[in-house]
């Protein structure tokens, strides 16, 4: 039997309180000088026996219930049947146990990863005396707490004991491979020990583990210590997306949530909230219901009162795995976000020009807010097609542009793969040839444009199926119809091939041909339509879905532009800086951090520019670095749980799809090298003291009346 | 002068009471003079109690004459003769009298008894001794017939402190042994003797000499209902043990044995044909006198 809080033992002195209450009393006690002490006498003798044991009995079982207290307090654990080595022969052993995330599920006492500890500790206090043993953490990578077996096993148990968990995502089977790999070559019996949560995802390569054991035979015991019972239920956030909205000063950001549950049990009333930058929840939701297996999306809002880099963090109430219940993204929030629109031909009147309805759409207010709204849109000529004029942009749209000249082809490939957002409307002026064929267009360009085609009733465009997560809008009937958008004259476009930048289908005609096209290419995106952003082809530019179309566009091509990052638990962050903050000292505000920020590190010289590389990243949440005492951070980054790990449903021996050899390995086991989940007898001893002290009550009430 | 203390041991309503009911003597009492008890002597007085036959000597005033003219027979006509009695008021005066659970101790209480008896039996011009003990008679008081006496009673029973054992035994068999007449004997105390069977005995001797005898039995209200609670540290009285208990556990056990005593006392009394009254010091003095008083008065035949 272990003890999860031995400490609580030390509550057993407290046997001493009814015995000094008993002294006490004595104190209390009435003197009476009394004429009948014959009578007494008499009394006392025939009862003498019976009193003591009384209070004898008394004083037991009070005594007891304290005892019993602090043993429940100890939290006594039962295991359900210990290793059973074959043989008293030392061994040498490796303790792989599993650092996912899902080890963090608890059903409110103690998580797996503790449950692991326990059973780890139990386990080492059971090797055949003379063995020696190493300590893997193993995840999506492995990390050797104990490299090397060693026979000073009071280290490896306070290694165990140190061990925090993660928040990583990964399989098992590196670790065990690992540990395969450090034993196969020592000689005598040798023992590989995994403890783990048995969830499916970290034992994706059950096959795999399967025929490494094979090829083990003999030489190297391979075991599998499930802990846990059954899968707690969990509610996740799995997403967390700023949708199509532009992040920018004052403006608001919806932000698309997916709530899933993992459980087997539907869940209700679940509170959704939105916070910026680690401050009071900006906008919440109540997600009435989720049923088992499914998940919810919800559009909540944020706005940002300052330009810069930002977190925005979703949370749900607390569960039975801590690390998703909050999902966090870096955001860089624009003061201003400036659009270059070029004209490919010279204007006829104001309202005659390429960039007439683009220009309205850019910035759909009046003359007196256009200053303060956060697109700026100025109409330019292809000559202003030049490094110097792109620096200072954020969105460059061609309309109608026959051509450009090579200087300006190669000026706008620097600016998108740097991370500039492009879009392109053909006009009757366009030159396809010359767009299909420039080295630098065809380069940046998701698709190719095909001869003018003018079907004689036009072509609309498909009403609902959209997965671009731009036009997936309008898969909604209430947010309008697509489906209205008439083309009367286009240019088919061909898709671009993928390998090159990934390719998407923004907007897609009644029979599946692509209607606009976008592609990641460097840091930088690029939209392409068919068709014109005037009237003169199609009635897109005066359809009621052309401006949120655009700004989601917008939004779209410009999110990833300046790349701020996601990680995954773990992973190291890194980004070059400004040359002259080279050798300064960075502070960090990590996720929940409640004591402000601490200095994390130096950012190192890399040549002629500096380098900030950041490593502390196991807690899922928003990070924000700072460089000494500014307010603003330099730069922000999120770190997220990865969605499969929140669910929590374990691998089963049972089902078909498992390995059969792996049924012999989890659970159920007629293994004798597997032990059983532990038992926790709190509740039992609990319970034992509840009857004790209804016994004594009883007892007392019964023994003090008259006899 | 009389003891300042010494008022307090005569109760008001008690001596009223008392007074009204008087003290009659149950049996028979020799007395020396002439009061309202009757006499054992047939004697010539006012009440005619029988006829005997003539015999030489007899005096011939209470010849009857009425008889010798009417049958010729030499008949005397004896009366009886009313007298006075002598109570001898036994105080027990044992230390485990001084025992009380509220202001009055059962040996103030029987104090109070005997005064008040005293004043009643010397108001109706009967004679009083008193006798006050413990392992022997400590006090004694002749008797007395004179009602100015009541104050030096009073101050000699207000001066004695209890301090001694009892020995019940020893009391009675010396006081049987003083007595030259017979009388009443009022036996004032708690009974809490060692031996129950000398109490048997004194009464038996006490009654052999013919005395009248009434055991005014004086017990606290805690020794007759136990009523202690929590943890108490009993210290006994007249060298009993020290002990601690928790008395409502034993409260059954000490009342059935109370209860056994209590019954062998009475039966004691009752076989030796002396009246058992149990005072009880939680009830008025006048409560506890005057009801004894009238069940005497109702089964005493004149």
């Amino acid at each position: 039997m272990n003890f999860l809080a031995p400490t609580f033992f030390l509550a057993v002195g407290a046997i001493a309180l009814p015995v000094a209450i008993h002294l006490l009393s004595k104190t209390r006690v009435q003197r009476v000088r009394w004429a009948a002490s014959r009578f007494l006498a008499a009394a006392l003798q025939r009862n003498r026996r019976r009193l003591q044991m009384e209070d004898l009995l008394l004083l037991l079982l009070r005594c007891l219930i304290i005892a019993a207290l602090a043993f429940a307090f100890a939290r006594p654990v039962l295991p359900g049947g210990g290793f059973n080595f074959s043989s008293r022969d030392a061994t040498t052993a490796v303790l792989v146990i599993d650092h996912t995330a899902s080890m963090g599920q608890s059903a409110g006492a103690e998580t797996r990863f503790s449950q692991a500890k326990v059973a780890g500790r139990r386990l080492l206090e059971q090797l055949p005396a003379g063995s020696s043993a190493a300590l893997f953490l193993a995840a999506g990578h492995t990390v050797r707490a104990v490299p090397r077996p060693t026979p000073d096993l009071a280290l490896v148990r306070r290694t165990l004991e140190a061990a925090a968990p993660s928040a990583e995502h990964g399989d098992l089977f590196g670790g065990i491979k690992e540990a395969v790999e450090l034993l196969r070559p020592l000689q005598g019996r040798r023992d590989v020990f995994v403890l783990t949560d048995s969830q499916s995802a970290a034992w994706s390569q059950r096959e795999k583990i399967q025929a490494l054991r094979e090829e083990l035979g003999e030489t190297v015991n391979l075991h599998v210590i499930p802990v846990g019972d059954r899968p707690e239920p969990n509610l996740a956030i799995v997403r967390l997306g700023l949708g199509a909205s532009v992040p920018a000063v004052g403006q608001p950001v919806r932000c698309e949530i997916e709530v899933k549950n993992f459980g087997a049990l539907a869940s209700e009333n679940i509170r959704l909230t939105l916070a910026v930058n680690q401050d009071a929840p900006l906008d919440e939701a109540l997600l009435a219901r989720i049923e088992p297996g499914a998940s919810a999306t919800v559009g909540l809002f944020a706005t940002f009162a300052t330009p810069g880099h930002h977190t925005l963090t979703a949370t749900i109430p607390a569960d039975a795995l801590a690390a998703d219940n909050q999902r966090a993204v870096a955001v860089l929030a624009l003061d201003q976000l400036r659009a270059l629109v070029i004209e490919g031909t010279p204007p006829v009147s104001a309202t005659e020009r390429d960039g007439f309805f683009l220009a309205n759409a850019l910035a759909p207010v009046s003359a007196v807010e256009t200053a303060r709204f956060y697109l700026r849109p100025t109409l330019a000529t292809p000559a202003a097609l030049h490094a110097a004029t792109l620096a200072g942009t954020d969105l460059v749209v061609l309309t109608n542009v026959p051509r450009l000249d090579a200087s300006a082809s190669a000026a706008l490939r620097t600016y998108v793969e740097s991370g500039g957002a492009l879009i392109v409307f053909p006009g009757p002026a366009t030159d396809p040839d010359f767009y299909n064929n420039d080295a630098a267009l065809a380069a940046l360009l998701p698709g190719r444009l095909g001869p003018l085609a003018e079907p004689a009733q036009g072509a609309v465009l498909a009403s609902q199926n959209y997965t671009h997560p731009v036009s997936a809008l309008w898969n909604d009937r209430e947010m309008g119809d697509l489906g209205g958008i008439r083309l009367d004259r286009y240019y088919p476009l061909t898709p671009a091939n993928s390998a090159i930048g990934r390719t998407g289908t923004l907007l897609r005609f009644a029979d599946g041909a692509p209607a606009a096209l976008t592609r990641e290419v460097g840091r930088g995106r690029v939209a392409l339509f068919a068709t014109t952003a005037t009237t003169g082809w199609t009635n897109l530019p005066v359809h009621s879905a052309f401006i949120p179309l655009l700004h989601r566009l917008i939004a779209h091509l410009t999110q990833q532009a300046d790349g701020a990052p996601t990680l995954a638990p773990g992973d190291v962050f890194s980004r070059p800086v400004a040359a002259e903050l080279a050798g300064k000292d960075f502070s960090v505000l990590r996720p929940g951090d409640t004591l402000g920020r601490r200095i994390a590190g130096r950012i190192e010289a890399a040549g002629e520019t500096a380098r900030l590389t950041f490593a502390d990243t196991a807690a899922p949440g928003g990070y924000a670095l700072f460089m000494g005492d500014e307010a603003r951070p330099l730069i922000t980054f999120a770190v997220q749980v990865d969605p499969a790990e929140s669910d929590l449903t374990p691998v089963s021996p049972d089902t078909a799809s498992t390995s059969s050899a792996l049924k012999s390995q989890i659970p159920d086991l007629n293994s004798t090298a597997v032990a059983a989940p532990s038992r926790e007898l709190w509740p039992w001893v609990a319970a034992l003291v509840f009857v004790l002290a209804l016994l004594e009550s009883a007892l007392a009430h019964r023994f003090s009346r008259a006899k | 002068m009389p003891d300042p203390k010494s008022p307090s041991l005569l109760d008001a309503d008690a001596v009223s009471r008392g007074e009204a009911l008087g003290l009659l003597a149950r049996t028979v009492v020799e007395g020396y003079r002439v009061g309202e008890h009757r006499s054992p002597f047939k004697g010539f007085a006012i009440e005619f109690a029988q006829h005997r036959e003539y015999t030489t000597g007899d005096d011939l005033r209470h010849l009857d004459w009425k008889v010798l003219g009417r049958t010729d027979r030499h008949y005397i006509k004896q009366y009886e003769q009313d007298t006075n009695f002598v109570a001898h008021l036994l105080l027990d005066g044992s230390e485990s009298m001084n025992y009380g659970s509220a202001a009055v101790s059962k040996l103030h209480y029987a104090k109070a008894l005997a005064a008040c008896l005293a004043h009643l039996v010397l108001v109706q011009r009967d004679a009083v001794a008193l006798n006050l003990f413990d392992t022997e008679v400590r006090e004694r008081l002749s008797r007395t017939d004179n009602p100015g006496r009541i104050h030096h009673i009073m101050d000699r029973l207000a001066a004695f402190r209890a301090t001694q054992k009892t020995a019940l035994a020893v009391a009675l068999s010396d006081l049987a042994r003083q007595l030259k007449a017979r009388g009443i004997v009022i036996l004032i105390s708690d009974l809490m003797a060692e031996d129950d069977e000398a109490l048997a005995n004194g009464l038996r001797q006490l009654r052999f000499g013919g005395s009248e005898v009434i055991v005014f039995h004086v017990l606290d209200p805690h020794e007759i209902d136990f009523p202690f609670t929590g943890t108490v540290e009993f210290e006994g009285l007249e060298g009993g043990p020290l002990i601690e208990t928790q008395p409502a556990s034993i409260r059954k056990s000490y009342l059935e044995a109370f209860a056994t005593w209590h019954r062998s006392v009475r039966s004691a009394c009752d076989r030796a044909g002396c009246h058992y009254v149990l005072a009880n010091s939680a009830h008025s003095l006048a409560e506890t006198l005057s009801g004894y008083l009238a069940f005497r008065r109702k089964t005493t035949a004149r």
